[in-house]
């Protein structure tokens, strides 16, 4: 199954990304917490093309696919910027970075899915692939 | 469903009844607003009641931090987060940053005379 999206870089339109999720989501049988929590990284993965990606151009483009086979869902947002340093990621979690205001969205998309991968190409723009593994039509979780 | 605030003072004290959504480009502007209104009244003791927010993103989460940080000399406390957001709060050890309270009477009882 598969559904492609085009966005402008206008954070609300967020929301359009979040409501496809849900519906895969129901799909594959996905438990409530599961399909909320992959909802919220695939909104942090989002606002992160729109905002740092594509510096919240309105004219710059975010595209977004979505394809679900038997055992995964495999999301893809890919914006039209520099890319960024991923590995420079820091730890919100650590006592001195508490009280930052911002730099929890990689950290909840880490969290939320089962395999994050960023690739960027120059002139390209950075593509993130957001994986979450399905259950087992037995409800068990696959490793 | 964006953010919806309503106030309610306890003498010193301000309640900020939270319902929605704190989420980027509404409901974290929203919340920036409504804390703002307060300390421009001179009022520094805020309690965010969370209970009927239903979902936090990270632009929600860093708005907390950033109100937090902008009541200086005052006091700013969470009371009631749900299920959600209690989740989230663990999840980014934010728990061990903010005072939380489970009762708005606890809350208010913690306020330094």
């Amino acid at each position: 199954m598969h559904v492609e999206m085009t966005l402008n870089s206008k954070v609300e339109l967020t929301n359009l990304v979040h409501a496809v999720s849900d519906e895969f989501c129901r799909l594959a049988g996905i438990d409530e917490d599961s399909m909320m929590n992959l909802g919220l990284a695939l909104r942090e993965a989002t606002v992160n093309a729109m905002k740092h990606g594509n510096k919240l151009s309105e004219h710059a483009l975010v595209k977004i696919s979505f394809h679900m086979n038997a055992t995964r869902l495999l999301v893809t947002i890919k914006d039209q910027g520099e890319g960024f340093n991923y590995d420079e990621d820091v730890d919100p979690r650590l006592p001195e970075n508490l009280d930052k205001t911002s730099g929890r969205g990689l950290f909840l998309m880490r969290t939320f899915v089962d395999s994050l991968q960023f690739h960027h190409e120059p002139g390209e723009g950075m593509a993130v692939k957001l994986i979450k593994k399905l259950p087992r039509r037995d409800g068990s979780r696959r490793s | 469903m964006s953010l919806k605030i309503t106030q309610r003072d306890m003498g010193k004290i301000t309640i900020l009844d939270l319902n929605g959504k704190i989420t980027i480009g509404k409901g974290d502007l929203v919340l920036r607003g409504a804390v703002d209104d307060v300390l421009k009244t001179g009022k520094k003791l805020i309690l965010l009641n969370l209970a009927k927010v239903s979902y936090m993103d990270s632009a929600g989460i860093g708005e907390l931090v950033a109100c937090y940080k902008r009541v200086e000399k005052g006091e700013m406390k969470l009371i009631n987060p749900g299920g959600r957001v209690q989740d989230l709060l663990v999840l980014t050890k934010l728990d061990e940053y903010f005072e939380t309270y489970a009762t708005e009477g606890e809350a208010l009882a913690s306020f330094a005379d």
